[in-house]
């Protein structure tokens, strides 16, 4: 894939930013960042020479040091120990370190009409600070222990940000392997200028042949327009039912009219009859208001076309509130509105009021479905407990049902005692519904109650720790299906060396339900241990075993084993075995890469008998 | 489909290779007295016939009693020296070590560690941002700013 990627910036005539020259050149493609030696460079009208280079291009930090010399038009200008350079701002700041530290700050400033003629600014600060310490953890090592790494003699770094190198050498993990005469080291990269890209073929078997191509359009701060092409060419396939080919065509362009407006278009199209386009006007009014007004239309498969015309308004009311205002409707008939209120009163009152409608098309008739909704909420929370009290209304104006739903609900905070050690919480949710269905009229209620009690780490001895909770809730409705459940789980963790703990967990549970005079229910145990380790970041694993005490066997075991292999390779397994079945359930196997901003996996997964192999961006 | 894979393959060889690729390009040497770590910390240990940085941190406090700037460079032929530079806040030259010749005997050394301390008791340490720098061979090859609280 790299060598298919990196075809295309031979194609290119990307505009040359900096061109680099050097005894020694590493430049690292997961991290996309570059370390050289011996280097001699110009940026701008600026010819720049020093003993080490460290650039990290994705951020668009340059930082050289050591023996620094500056010469514009072959004359020294500048003599120092630590040159930062960001292109993009177009400033440069020089450090001297002598009797005292000298910073100096040069501006570059690029005359647009005539590019060859470039003006120098400079200011001397005396009190200048000095830029905090950049790129510290940008190594050559750190750069040879990635998984692709180059070395060269010359790059350059193009206007884009492209990075391409010549007489290069490709390292693949730390070895050494071919050679090109030039070649685009950064390739993938997102970021770009206007023009045209051949972004991928591919060949799966599955799919059949995949080409990617994408067009950039862009004015600085004013356009911003990407079509994407994505074709699939599947008559290559042996056993293929569906189409031959299949198009898919992208289009997303926005436009700034002025400070406070702005345009945007969508559009989708694709060769099985499926398309779309949209268009938004984004204007802010002032800081408080904000609105947008859209039409779009969407044509799915084999159905009609809609058309839709709608506008969404935010206004920021500070003290009075947030309100927030929409409403769409279709050439059909169709209509959509929202309305929603938020505030918040003497510091701990919140009130939420929102409304909505919809009179929406039922597919496959000519008739609607027609919902109003609404809803209110008031809460207050203080610091011991919390009050809500909600009333919701759904009224389907279409089949004459009305539902509506006030509950309340109380809770208090969690609140801790005895030192800290145990924390309780409770709540209380009562929930009373009214449907209305015509001439029927049914109504239901429910208590649902909530107490838990908890305890932190209770140290017996430096290396053996408890800890507990338990939690009871009981469930109340006018039917009388009620339920009480109550549940308590106990810890002990042993931390039998650094890093590795015997951890014993019991789980009780039980669940009751009563009605009238019958009581039913039923119990469950859990008896597990585990091992855990993680001495350090190359070995993080447990293994679990469960035993039920009631029923006096074991149920299941499940491992879940991580380990650092070599040079930044994971192994990663999760194995499950279930001894009531006495089978192996599942062993998924994982062997990742984590390579900046890609990681390469090998994966293998026992249930669905596969192997793959992942590369995944980042 | 034969027919189809060759043309995808003569197509990805062209764009692919196009003359571009070569195997006959020499590797660059690996540069010398590479500064491989280059940290402050509060302690150094003995790690087999070298030292290791213990406890590293850009933070500092009155309870340290010093501040140290451990510095370790790999691939070491030649001889060469090292210098230590601390800054104040207000950027003015507080202590510089002698230049410390390293390899007198020019012998290959795979790695090389050493370091130089701040002593935190002595006079005219303040509170701020300080600075470090190391020269190899008169040049800076690394810097680090601290605080001390």
């Amino acid at each position: 894939m790299i060598l298919l990627s990196g075809t295309s910036a031979l194609l290119s005539d990307d505009k040359i930013l900096i061109e680099f020259q050097a005894s020694y050149l590493a430049y690292s493609y997961d991290h996309n960042q570059i370390y050289g030696e011996g280097v001699s460079f110009r940026i701008f009208s600026f010819d720049v020479s020093c003993d080490h280079l460290k650039a990290d291009v994705r951020s668009r930090i340059f930082y050289a040091y050591g023996s620094i010399v500056l010469t514009k038009d072959g004359k020294k200008r500048f003599e120092g120990d630590e040159f930062f350079f960001n292109p993009e701002e177009r400033r440069a700041i020089l450090v001297d370190y002598s009797e005292k530290v000298g910073v100096v700050h040069i501006r570059l400033e690029e005359d647009i009409d005539e590019i060859e003629k470039l003006a120098l600014k400079e200011e001397k600060e005396e009190e200048s600070p000095l830029p905090s310490d950049v790129l510290e953890n940008l190594t050559l090592p750190k750069i040879q222990s990635s998984l692709f790494y180059f070395t060269c003699e010359r790059a350059q770094i193009t206007e884009d940000y492209e990075v391409l190198g010549e007489g290069v050498i490709l390292h693949l993990e730390g070895m050494e392997s071919v050679g090109f005469k030039k070649f685009k080291l950064s390739s993938g990269l997102k970021q770009r200028g206007s023009g045209f890209s051949l972004d991928k073929i591919w060949f799966t078997k599955s799919q059949g042949i995949i080409a990617r191509g994408s067009y950039l359009f862009r004015i600085p701060d004013r356009v911003n327009s990407l079509t994407q092409l994505n074709y699939e060419e599947r008559s290559v396939l042996k056993e293929y039912t569906g189409p031959d080919r299949q198009l898919d065509i992208l289009n997303s362009t926005s436009f700034v009219v002025d400070e406070y407006t702005n345009v945007s278009f969508t559009g989708n199209y694709n060769s099985s009859n499926l398309w779309n386009v949209g268009f938004v006007l984004n204007r802010r009014w002032n800081e408080r208001v904000i609105t947008n007004f859209d039409v779009s239309y969407n044509k799915p498969i084999n159905f009609k076309g809609e058309t839709w015309i709608g506008f969404t308004s935010t206004l920021s009311g500070g003290n009075l509130g947030d309100l927030s205002l929409s409403g769409r409707y279709e050439v059909q008939d169709q209509v959509l509105g929202s309305l929603s209120y938020a505030n918040t009163f003497l510091e701990r009152l919140t009130l939420l009021l929102n409304s909505t409608y919809s009179k929406i098309k039922i597919v496959g008739s000519e008739s609607y479905s027609e919902i109003l909704t609404g809803g209110v909420s008031l809460s207050y929370d203080s610091q011991i407990f919390n009050l809500s009290t909600d009333y919701y209304l759904n009224h389907d104006l279409f089949g004459s049902q009305l539902l509506s739903q006030p509950q309340l609900r109380l809770g208090i905070n969690p609140f801790s005692f005895y030192e800290g050690i145990l924390v309780a919480s409770f709540t209380n949710i009562f929930i009373y519904s009214d449907i209305k269905a015509g001439p029927d009229h049914q109504d239901t209620y429910s208590n649902n109650t909530i107490f838990s009690l908890s305890s932190q780490p209770m140290y017996m001895t430096p290396i053996f720790s408890l800890n507990m909770s338990f939690a009871v809730e009981q469930f109340l409705e006018k039917e009388d299906r009620n339920f009480t459940s109550g549940g308590f789980i106990g810890k002990g963790t042993l931390e039998f060396a650094k890093g590795f703990f015997l951890e014993g967990l019991y789980n009780f549970q039980s669940r009751r339900r009563t009605k009238n005079w019958l009581i039913e229910g039923t119990t469950s145990q859990d008896l597990s241990a585990v091992i855990r380790a993680n001495p350090s970041d190359k070995l993080n694993s447990w293994i679990s075993i469960s035993y039920d005490p009631k029923n006096r066997q074991w149920t299941q075991s499940f491992a879940d084993i991580s380990f650092e292999v070599i040079r930044k390779w994971q192994f990663h397994t999760l194995i499950n075995y279930d001894f009531i079945l006495n089978k192996l359930n599942n062993i998924d196997l994982f062997l990742v890469r984590e390579a900046g901003r890609v990681q390469l996996r090998f994966v293998w997964r026992s249930l669905s008998q596969q192997f793959s192999v992942e590369l995944i961006p980042r | 489909m034969i027919k189809k894979i060759a043309v995808i393959f003569c197509v990805v060889f062209f764009l692919s290779g196009g003359g571009c690729i070569s195997f006959r390009i020499e590797p660059r040497p690996e540069p010398e007295h590479l500064v491989e770590t280059f940290v402050l910390c509060k302690k150094v240990v003995p790690n087999g016939e070298l030292l290791a940085p213990e406890g590293t941190t850009t933070d500092f406090d009155g309870n340290d009693p010093q501040v140290l700037c451990f510095v370790g460079l790999k691939n070491v032929g030649q001889k060469m020296t090292l210098k230590w530079k601390w800054y104040s806040p207000a950027g003015i030259l507080f202590k510089e070590t002698v230049d410390v010749s390293v390899n007198t005997t020019e012998v290959y050394l795979e790695a090389v560690t050493a370091y130089d301390r701040l002593d935190m008791r002595q006079e005219g340490i303040y509170e701020g941002r300080w600075v470090v720098v190391i020269l190899v061979n008169e040049e800076l090859a690394g810097r680090r700013t601290f605080t001390i609280r």
